[in-house]
């Protein structure tokens, strides 16, 4: 979704610069936002397309004993590890979209970030939001 | 000051002294000011406008006059604070009213500013710092000096007191309530900050293009009011130094010679007579010319220790120590105030630190570094960036024959610097995490890191980092050469420990330290460490 909005925003943007270069009768500026832009919306484009590809695949969570660990990005693999001790409070969410889907979505909060498990059936997001806040209230304090 | 006894709701309400009505005037003369600059500004070529305004804008004027001065008294009128068993209490508001609360155990530092027209009436500004994300702190206009030192005491007694029954966080050493109280009255060391220190300082700060900025931004304002005024100016100025090149030359020393002169005399004034030192277990630091700056904050609710060297500071071997709170936001005034030391000499930074901080057990770090071997990664995309830009600047320079292009040709710079500073991260980005050691903080971390082509020194603690977050480009999953940040809940300064690039193993290393469990952690931290 993310990626399909960054290219309709990428591809507006490239149209605004045509209209303004043939308006202008495509002098210096112009001619260089328009290429710049048309650059960027390509690969905004194809990066979107590839990205939805394989999004799914490396969007994996763990409950460990110790940490929530989430792995995602599939361009760029990122894995986040928050260790229960550190957890403030545990959301659901479900956005209009993710309604239409009857998805949800939980997000670990800690005091200096979040982390986002993103469309999970909503009794799956039930239990995975209970089992974290188990392990916040077993979890000894850090001193 | 007496302690009150009774039940919260029967604790009586103090007023604000009147002095605290003289900023409030000062903000709202300040706005008429500017609002009536404006409207010369305006119109003050056009007397036509001006004479049909003379009829009704009197009246106006006079009855804004009124409107804003009796708003501040109103104001003024309707604040209170009181002391209650646990905390602090303060209420205000005109229309809608608030109250809000901050128990003694909650406070993270009590900041208090004594401008000099505020030191005639022997009264300061006193701010009350949560560890609150939001705006949740208490600012008391004009209070005595004595409600500082009353709710210091006060929070030291609450906190040791609360120690003791074990109801304070677990983050606080227990100690009894009559030793954390009595300690406040044991001479402790103490620190003070020389002129000579503060020059240093000042000449090697970076923060002198700011002032220039400033310089331009009035330029700038001075343009919109009087525009022929500034035209001749300009022309004059370029005249001056387009005549010969000894004179431009001369114009460019001036010039810099300002800069330093401006960034000398606001540093003398933010931090002269500046004076660290230990009273119980809060750090206070006191500063300034014309205001008095009192900071004191509990040693427990510093985050973080950051030794910061910028490129200057780096060629004279000179060090600035701030320390990192969760409260307080993070602006100029705010960081001036978390500033421990300005400037002080690679010899003595650790030693001073013992002194002031022991808790923290401040030594020069072994720190390993996490970039050996690894420069390639650092410098290839800084790199390649760098010499695309170059390459298009050139090839768009000679296809095309325009001038303009040579322009983009300083869009190089931007790459180039960045590549510089690659190579500075290489070269100091590292890790130690330091051995346990006896009355010092558990779970302590060095981290050194860049920051353009400066450098710096965190000390934090396990409890202070939040999460890791590692990320591994999939072209680089089987050499498993990746980044690395943590996190820190800190409100100031650097709030993130970050290794640009880091071998799996290092990475997995520091994932395991912090999420550790506690319990396993206290096993491993009753045995001696080795090497300790």
């Amino acid at each position: 979704m993310t990626a399909s909005i960054e290219t309709l925003l990428a591809a507006a943007v490239v149209v605004g610069c045509a209209v303004w270069g043939a308006r202008t009768g495509w002098g210096f500026w112009p001619l260089v936002l328009t290429v710049v832009a048309a650059v960027v919306a390509v690969c905004a484009m194809v990066v979107g397309l590839l990205r939805r590809m394989y999004e799914y695949d490396f969007t994996r969570f763990l409950i460990g004993s110790d940490s929530v660990r989430v792995r995602h990005g599939w361009l760029w693999r990122a894995e986040e590890m928050l260790p229960y001790s550190r957890v403030q409070h545990v959301d659901m969410e479900q956005g209009p979209i993710l309604r239409v889907f009857d998805l949800t979505s939980v997000r670990i909060s800690v005091a200096a970030g979040e982390q986002r498990i993103a469309g999970l059936a909503p009794h799956d997001a039930q239990a995975v939001t209970q089992r974290i806040l188990d392990h916040v209230r077993t979890a000894k304090e850090d001193l | 000051m007496a302690r009150p006894t009774n039940s919260d709701s029967g604790a009586p309400w103090h007023r604000l002294h009147a002095a605290a009505l003289i900023p409030a005037f000062g903000d709202v003369l300040r706005t008429a000011g500017g609002f009536a600059v404006a409207l010369l500004a305006l119109r003050i070529g056009d007397w036509g406008t001006w004479r049909d305004w003379r009829a009704w804008a009197p009246p106006v004027l006079v009855a804004l006059v009124i409107c804003c001065a009796a708003y501040p008294v109103i104001s003024w009128a309707r604040k209170g604070y009181r002391f209650t068993a646990d905390g602090v209490e303060w209420r205000q508001g005109v229309l809608s009213c608030s109250r809000r609360s901050i128990s003694y155990a909650n406070i993270h530092a009590v900041n208090a500013t004594a401008s000099p027209i505020l030191r005639l009436f022997g009264v300061e500004k006193l701010t009350l710092s949560t560890g609150d994300s939001t705006d949740g702190d208490i600012t008391l206009a004009a209070v005595p000096a004595s409600v500082q030192e009353f709710i210091e005491h006060e929070r030291a007694v609450y906190s040791a007191r609360s120690s003791a029954t074990g109801e304070s966080s677990s983050a606080q050493p227990v100690v009894r309530a009559e030793e954390s109280v009595s300690s406040e009255r044991r001479p402790m060391p103490s620190l003070r900050i020389s002129t000579t220190d503060i020059l240093k300082f000042a000449v090697t700060d970076v923060h002198m293009l700011a002032i220039a900025l400033i310089i331009w931004q009035v330029i700038s304002q001075l343009d919109d009011i009087a525009p022929q005024l500034t035209q001749d100016l300009e022309s004059r100025a370029l005249a001056a130094a387009s005549g010969s090149f000894a004179r431009t030359v001369v114009i460019l020393l001036v010039v810099l010679a300002v800069l330093f002169a401006c960034s000398i005399v606001l540093d003398l004034v933010r931090y002269y007579d500046m004076h660290v030192w230990r009273r119980g277990d809060s750090l206070v630091i006191e500063r300034g010319l014309l205001t008095r700056r009192h900071a004191a904050v509990p040693v427990r609710r510093i985050r973080t220790v950051v030794i910061e060297r910028t490129i200057l500071r780096r060629i004279t071997h000179l060090n600035t120590v701030r320390i990192g709170l969760a409260a307080g936001a993070d602006d100029a005034d705010n960081s001036a105030i978390t500033v421990l030391l300005p400037a002080i000499d690679d010899a003595h930074i650790y030693g001073a630190l013992r002194e002031i901080l022991p808790e923290w057990a401040p030594v020069r770090p072994r720190i390993r570094r996490t970039g050996s071997g690894l420069l390639r990664y650092y410098i290839t995309v800084p790199a390649v960036f760098c010499a695309l830009t170059v390459l298009a600047a050139g090839i768009l320079a000679s296809v095309l024959r325009d001038a303009r292009w040579y322009a983009l040709a300083l869009v190089a710079l931007v790459p180039l610097w960045q590549l510089v500073a690659s190579v500075v991260k290489y070269r100091v980005e590292g890790v130690e995490i330091l051995p346990e050691e006896h009355g010092a903080l558990p779970h302590r971390i060095a981290v050194r890191g860049g920051r353009g082509w400066g450098e710096y020194t965190v000390f934090t603690r396990r409890a202070c980092a939040q999460m890791v977050r590692t990320t591994t480009p999939f072209w680089r999953m089987r050499s498993g050469i990746g980044s690395l940040h943590m996190p820190v809940f800190v409100m100031n300064g650097i709030d993130e420990l970050v290794f640009t690039r880091i071998r799996r193993a290092d990475a997995r290393e520091l994932s395991d330290w912090l999420c550790m469990p506690a319990e396993q952690a206290a096993t491993t931290d009753a045995e001696p460490p080795a090497g300790a």
